[in-house]
């Protein structure tokens, strides 16, 4: 019994906002992103993120891939959007795009048009996209990326456009 | 929920080494004990259904049992299969079917029971955090995966796709699967490799400018792993999300959609 009541009480302390378990009870009426790294300091740093619709339809979807950079300290310091109907989307992370910032961190979302909602409502429905993606980085120009992919505590972009 | 871990030789030089911890990676503050446990080697040979004991290891005073490809002699594309096992359980040196990983999960922390997984080549190396959950060995399932860990690498870069395979349950015969890499737009299979239960498929790729790429099988499931290497001092490894992942909610229907509509697609 004891044992029981530690593990219950393990659960709670230990529950993430947004478990396995409640993704089956309550439906995300948005995208949920990972929190990614960049460092720019002698480094370069690739993303490569999902169009996670035409991924699911197998069928190439022009998306908005939203992308909200954050300083090192977390304030928000730019917000880059690019269209794309590829499968992967693939960002050479610049100090132009990151806003002049050397390291911080970053999400991606990715949005799609009104005729693309309705007309996948159904399925849209059923479904909340997360995104993992994977970031690459390496300080030679002549060497290859060393890739992670997303590992982060989840962000969510809610209706009203605020991060939490 | 449980997990295998692996050893296998890819080939080309790089050696795989697994670096198991006696101490359960994620887990609260208020736990920090130790698990007891050892780990059995199986391996299965090309074409043999039996699983075969080659080496049975224990933490001997240390917090880490450290294995490595080499130590096993095992042909290209072998596997090794891990089992973190009770220090009190005999294992036998023949078996049919694969005993059941021992659950280190010592809380109600999400994160799986991972091992560090180390592919090294000459002065170069690399590593990510993974496992082969048990409840995967069970099913023969299908697989489907992406490209994005190829994506932006220089011409002189050559990228090995990896598909680890684990089958526990009972086999009669080793059948030929086909796993397929094509072109994910034209749908049009690239080239084509075989394997059987329980080995890694290696595919070695060479540059395919932004080529979007996709690799399947409609006959196993399995772990795809990417090694980016090249011959001096570069190796990158990492493993791609499974399908599941690019969904919050409702993954295991978002992941039957999905694979489903590659699958019909997919010659």
């Amino acid at each position: 019994m004891k044992n029981l009541i530690q593990k219950l009480r393990n659960f709670n302390i230990n529950s993430r906002p947004h478990s396995f378990a409640l993704t089956k009870l309550k439906q995300i009426d948005s995208d949920i992103s990972d929190l990614f790294t960049y460092i720019l300091d002698d480094y370069e740093t690739i993303f490569i993120g999902e169009n996670s619709l035409a991924l699911m339809l197998a069928s190439p979807i022009e998306c908005v891939h939203i992308f909200h950079f954050f300083d090192k300290s977390g304030s928000l310091i730019n917000v880059h959007e690019t269209k794309s109907s590829d499968f992967h989307f693939k960002l050479l992370i610049t100090k132009y795009i990151s806003g002049g910032s050397k390291f911080g961190s970053f999400t991606h979302h990715i949005r799609y048009s009104n005729i693309i909602m309705i007309q996948y409502k159904k399925l849209l429905d059923e479904v909340s996209f997360q995104h993992r993606g994977y970031t690459g980085y390496r300080n030679n120009l002549n060497s290859g990326f060393s890739y992670v992919h997303g590992n982060f505590v989840e962000c969510i972009f809610l209706k009203i456009k605020k991060i939490n | 929920m449980s997990e295998y871990f692996f050893l296998t030789n890819v080939g080309n030089e790089i050696i795989n080494t697994i670096n198991l911890s006696k101490f359960t990676s994620n887990r609260l503050s208020s736990l920090n004990k130790e698990i007891r446990f050892k780990v059995g080697v199986y391996i299965q040979k090309h074409d043999d259904i039996k699983w075969q004991k080659i080496d049975e290891v224990g933490f001997n005073n240390t917090n880490n049992i450290k294995l490595c490809s080499t130590d096993y002699r095992l042909a290209l594309g072998q596997l090794a299969v891990i089992i973190p096992s009770n220090i009190e359980m005999v294992l036998n040196d023949f078996y049919d079917v694969l005993p059941s990983p021992l659950s280190r999960k010592i809380d109600f922390s999400p994160v799986a029971e991972r091992a560090a997984i180390y592919f090294e080549k000459g002065k170069a190396f690399s590593s990510y955090q993974g496992e082969f959950p048990h409840q995967m060995s069970c099913f023969k399932g299908s697989f489907l995966t992406f490209d994005p860990l190829m994506k932006s690498q220089n011409s002189s870069i050559k990228t090995k796709m990896i598909l680890i395979n684990i089958h526990t349950k009972k086999l009669n015969k080793k059948e030929i699967f086909t796993l397929n890499m094509a072109n994910s737009l034209s749908n049009k299979i690239i080239l084509s490799k075989d394997y059987v239960h329980n080995s890694a498929c290696i595919v070695d790729i060479q540059s395919f400018n932004d080529e979007e790429l996709c690799f399947y099988s409609k006959d196993t499931l399995g772990i795809p792993i990417f090694i980016s290497y090249d011959e001096d001092r570069y190796l990158s490894v990492e493993h791609n999300h499974p399908p599941s992942e690019y969904f919050y909610n409702n993954k295991i229907d978002g992941q039957k959609i999905l694979k489903h509509n590659w699958l019909s697609k997919l010659p």
